[in-house]
């Protein structure tokens, strides 16, 4: 037994016509509309943010090893129509006049750098031009302060190895100096070819080699997926968020923050969609009664529905689909005014599965009301009041809802954590918000004896029917929960987030300090205002693990290779710096505290060490067993100088330190730093402006997202609640006819409806605060790390919102209710 | 025995009511043979649409059992009971239900859709026409009078040739000038497609044109003829 889809389509034009899907498809257009916009943008910004970062690894991908690259790679990218360069860095040791330097040698291709510009001086002191290319054959370019520490000036002839340089030009900044930018060795810089040549590039050089590759965002990407399948463990690619750790944490916190705010306007649709297939299904009763008399059985009739539905969610899907990407080109039209640099472009990736994602959550949340269709039983077309059949397992339609918001959750936000807080916290809020709807309906009952008969109708209203009404209440405070959550804790939280990134963030690191230096530095800088706190470093090495030399072969994750083969800057401490939190382990306390090392997890991750690990660390001609006593969690969008490796003090006494600070520098105290590098030549300047500015631009990129997502949340939650007053309407009518029938005038017929209403906003309100109070705070401490008092404005916002709301709402069936005519009640029995 | 294309033996039916279970229908044994016509009258809330709702399987009795065809109805279940009412039985209600998101030919096709008729356009536009609303095809329930939109039921109640028609109170909502035009279409009709038709009514005129008459009263019925 079918009914044929002819059937399905003519009852979708007619019940369009009829005005009963509007709401049901206005829910879907927003939520489809929501998750195309909020899709597409990110895949703008992604692509912007790709190229953007291109400056901080000189290319627009990056392929690294600690191999040479093969010579077919770089015809891959030649053929690819890629511009390409070769680069080899590896650390070396300089001896002049007995004196012993540490150096970091880079050798460049020519084509280096392919993105970005390098800063050189050609005269020290002397002006300072930007230049697209490296150095020449036989030609150096060092960092200034190799020049003092070796006493050589520029000219001079510089030895590497068997090959002989003429150092020519100093280096002022330079693109992609690595990773982590405070890498402290000073650069040397010369031409790879010449490298090859000097012999010191052989098996034993310890070398990290890379291709660059830059061209269009189409080459490159094909490049990319050419290439993957042939890195094996020796090579890996380089992208934004390796390439630069500061800017990608950010942004990973920024995109869980959209897509935190995609889901609400998600859970509203879907729960405007549930309470409007409700009415829906409700209305539909007689019909599926009269279909199952003619034969149709219990899977027709859902099947029916479910075809009605679908036909529905791909029409509306579409356009909303259209309309997400309608309004995202706004918002970047708007950006582009706003924001300098290239905004990128969108790709057509989000529509397909929006569109399917929109069927999802239709499907999803009404089947549970469709599924009461099946309690229709046939006789009531004969009797009204006939009892409805006993649906078994009912209470399992609704895991359906749950299963759609979990995959929408999923394609939301990749962070298990945000997607367990949201959806969790989503379902028990529900419950707890009717819960405790209930239990205020039930006190204000209690003292809401003795009032006039206009206020009795109006709570009666609200009495009756504890559990729906709780339900009605508990909807419109999840959707003004979540308005509140993206305006004012989302306004609270952000300012309390943004301190932490002051406007007086560091925007200076100065490293190499010696010690005899610090007063010197210190006194320049506080005569000027700008305060510092300096943090003793020093370079050296990973030698073992657990006893054993550690073979960077062996580890899986190509990044061991840097902690193993690299040199590593450590430091000291003796309380927990700011920004790190401890996620394993202990800090170190009063007791001996020889022999221990705490480890950042980013950096004790790719090694697979944990707590009670032994690691040898090699520093001159000192050894150090330590036992890894903690493991910390490091916030680095802080722009403080922060450590991947802290020992007690008193770990190596006898190692000459250095010390690093982070200073912020208005515009016209930048003349301080010629000062600095005039009185203090070894001390290393590094501009982090450049690397700040773009975290700036990264966060009014976020914010104009936020505010994409905000529009679409606040459309949701109005049609939640339009949808929820409308379900109630057609009882409301019918209560009104019989009470004009028994003589209730119009003034108070109105004054008891809007007793209803005023009550039942005044309840939603305060459990809304209450709600976005707390999931405010959990947010705070869980995910932000910020600290969050909620407070009475709160209360106050939400409150006179939510009966403003409720009011402005009711008033579109206000004039249907109070006109119904009396006699409406002869009519229908 | 096989006459018979209904049969009904030792049906009762009770409900839950709110002092315990409430007799609504008692020892009800009948008989309706194929191609006849048979009224049901009786006092309101004497259980008149109770039992044409268990006849035609819309629900089952707390003891006894119906046959339709041979077929025991009270041993299948709900959704068995109504794949095997497509096509074979039809209804006209007092208070016509037609679906109002459909128009009147849409509504005939339906039963002829779920019984898979092949040209279910073709043949609802004919029954349409025979009922004299060849000119409304496309006019909505709304728009249409009582008397007409009860022809449209009729029509729809027809379309499959059913064995069983079912017809409860169909004159009730209406004036007596229109419930005249329905009573003649309504048997014409049965007259017609020989069908067996089960009528309940309180109008005497329409019980005097049937050969069979119940009468019901508490439950029972107190009358054959
Ligand atoms: N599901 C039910 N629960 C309780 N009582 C019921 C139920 N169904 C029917 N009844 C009762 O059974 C009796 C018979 O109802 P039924 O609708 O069959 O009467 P009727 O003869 O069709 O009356 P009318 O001529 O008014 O339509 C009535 O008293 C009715 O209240
Ligand atoms: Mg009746």
């Amino acid at each position: 037994m079918r009914i044929g889809t002819g059937h399905a389509l003519r009852q979708l034009r007619r019940e369009w016509r009829s005005g009963e899907l509007v709401a049901l498809a206005l829910s879907l257009l927003v939520a489809v509309g929501a998750v195309t916009a909020v899709s597409a943008h990110g895949e703008r910004i992604e692509r912007s943010l790709m190229r953007g970062a291109g400056e901080i690894i000189a290319a627009d991908l990056k392929v690294s090893g600690r191999q040479p690259i093969p010579d077919n790679w770089l015809a891959r990218a030649n053929t690819a129509g890629l511009a390409s360069a070769e680069v080899a860095t590896f650390p070396s040791v300089i001896f002049r006049d007995g004196i012993t330097q540490l150096i970091a040698v880079k050798g460049v291709s020519s084509g280096y750098p392919l993105r970005g510009e390098l800063t050189i001086r050609s005269a020290d002191p002397g002006p300072a031009s930007d230049v697209n290319w490296g150095p020449t054959a036989g030609e150096a370019w060092v960092e200034t302060r190799l020049l003092s520490v070796l006493g050589l000036e520029l000219g001079n002839q510089l030895e590497l190895g068997s090959a002989q340089f003429t150092v020519s030009a100093v280096i002022a900044y330079e693109p992609d100096k690595g990773e982590s930018f405070v890498s402290l060795a000073p650069r040397v810089m010369v031409r790879l070819g010449d490298l090859k040549k000097s012999g010191l590039l052989g098996p034993a050089s310890r070398a990290q080699y890379a291709l660059l590759v830059a061209g269009t965002e189409l080459a490159v990407e094909r490049f990319r997926q050419g290439i993957a399948p042939l890195l094996g463990l020796d090579y890996r690619i380089i992208d934004l968020k390796e390439a630069q750790l500061q800017v990608g944490s950010t942004l990973q916190r920024a995109q869980n923050f959209i897509g935190l705010a995609a889901l609400g306007a998600i859970l509203l649709a879907g729960i405007a969609i549930a309470v409007s297939a409700g009415r829906y299904a409700a209305r539909q009763r007689t019909n599926v009664a009269l279909l199952r008399c003619f034969g149709a059985d219990r899977a027709a009739v859902l099947g029916l529905h479910v075809r009605v539905l679908l036909l529905l969610a791909l029409l509306v899907g579409s356009i909303g689909v259209a309309l997400g990407y309608g309004v995202e080109s706004v918002i970047a039209q708007i950006a582009r005014q706003v924001l300098t640099g290239e905004l990128g472009s969108t790709g057509w990736r989000s529509a397909a599965t929006s569109l399917g994602l929109g069927v999802v959550l239709l499907l999803g949340f009404s089947v549970p009301a469709l599924a009461t269709l099946n309690t229709v039983t046939p006789i009531q077309v004969l009797q009204r009041g006939a009892v409805t059949a006993a649906a078994r397992w009912r209470h399992l339609y609704y895991v359906l809802p749950v299963a759609a918001l979990a995959l929408l959750a999923l394609a939301q936000s990749t962070d298990i954590k945000i997607v367990t807080y949201v959806l969790g916290g989503s379902i028990a809020g529900l419950l707890a918000m009717m819960g405790l709807s209930a239990v205020l309906l039930r006190a204000l009952k209690a003292i809401s004896r003795g009032v006039g008969v206009s206020w009795r109708f109006g709570l009666a209203r609200l009495f009756r029917h504890t559990l729906s009404s709780s339900l009605q209440i508990a909807s419109i405070s999840l959707g003004l929960t979540i308005i509140l959550l993206l305006t004012l804790v989302r306004a609270q939280l952000f300012a309390a987030w943004q301190t932490r990134l002051p406007a007086n963030a560091p925007n200076y690191f100065l490293a190499n300090i010696q010690p005899h230096e610090q007063a010197g530095v210190d006194e320049l800088f506080t005569q000027a205002g700008v305060s510092a706190t300096y943090v003793p470093m020093a370079v050296g090495r990973l030698v073992s693990i657990n006893g054993q030399i550690p073979d960077p072969a062996q580890y899986p994750d190509a990044r061991a290779s840097s902690r193993i083969e690299g040199n590593l800057n450590f430091s000291w401490a003796e309380n927990l710096p700011s920004g790190n939190s401890l996620e394993a382990g202990t800090w170190w306390g009063e007791g001996p505290r020889h022999g221990q090392v705490s480890l950042a997890r980013s950096w004790a991750e790719p090694l697979g060490v944990h707590i009670g690990d032994q690691l040898g660390f090699q520093v001159g001609a000192q050894e150090l067993q330590a036992t890894i006593s903690s493991i910390r969690s490091v916030t680095w969008d802080s722009f403080e100088p922060n450590f991947f490796i802290l020992f007690p003090p008193g770990a190596f006494p006898l190692t000459p330190r250095t010390l690093l600070t982070a200073i912020h520098l208005d515009e016209p105290q930048e003349v301080l730093l010629a000062d600095l590098a005039r009185g203090f030549p070894t001390v290393n300047i590094i501009d982090i402006g450049a690397i700040l500015a773009q975290v700036r631009r990264i966060i009014d990129i976020v914010s104009l997202g936020l505010n994409l997502v905000f529009g679409f949340t606040v459309a949701a939650g109005a049609l939640v609640l339009v949808a929820t007053l409308s379900a109630t309407r057609d009882a409301r009518v019918y209560e009104a006819a019989v009470l004009k029938a028994l003589g209730c005038d119009r003034r108070r017929l109105l004054a008891s409806l809007n007793t209803e209403f005023l009550v039942m906003g005044a309840l939603a309100g305060t459990v809304a605060a209450v709600a976005a109070a707390l999931i405010g705070r959990i947010l705070a401490t869980r995910v932000f790390y910020i600290d969050y008092t909620p407070n009475l404005l709160l209360l106050l916002v939400s409150v006179s919102a939510a009966v403003l709301l409720v009011w402005l709402a009711s008033r579109a069936g206000m004039r249907k209710v109070l006109a119904t005519p009396p006699a409406l009640v002869l009519k229908e029995a | 025995m096989s006459d018979f294309i209904l049969q009904a033996v030792g049906v009762d039916r009770e409900v839950e009511g709110p002092s315990g279970p409430l007799t609504i229908l008692q020892d009800i044994d009948l008989g309706i043979a194929a191609g006849s016509a048979t009224v049901i009258s009786g006092p309101s809330g004497s259980g008149k649409s109770t039992l044409i709702g268990l006849l035609a399987g819309l629900d089952l009795p707390t003891r006894g059992q119906i046959f339709f065809r041979g077929n025991e109805i009270t041993a299948l279940d709900e959704d068995q009971r109504a794949r095997l009412r497509a096509g074979q039985v039809g209804f006209v209600f007092q208070s016509f239900y037609l679906m109002e998101s459909l128009t009147a030919l849409e509504n005939v096709m339906l039963p002829l859709e779920l019984a898979a008729a092949a040209d279910a356009r073709l043949q609802a536009r004919q029954w349409l026409c025979e009922v004299g609303l060849g000119q409304r095809l496309h006019h909505y329930p709304r728009q249409l009078s009582g008397g007409e939109q009860q022809r449209v039921a009729i029509a729809r109640g027809f379309a499959v040739e059913p064995a069983v028609l079912f017809a409860d109170e169909p004159t009730g909502n209406l004036d007596r000038e229109a419930a005249s035009q329905i009573k003649e279409l309504l048997f014409s009709l049965q007259a017609e497609q020989n069908t067996s038709l089960v009528l309940v009514t309180h109008d005497l005129g329409l019980a005097e044109q049937c050969q069979r008459r119940l009468r019901l009263e508490n439950g029972r019925i107190v009358e054959q003829h």
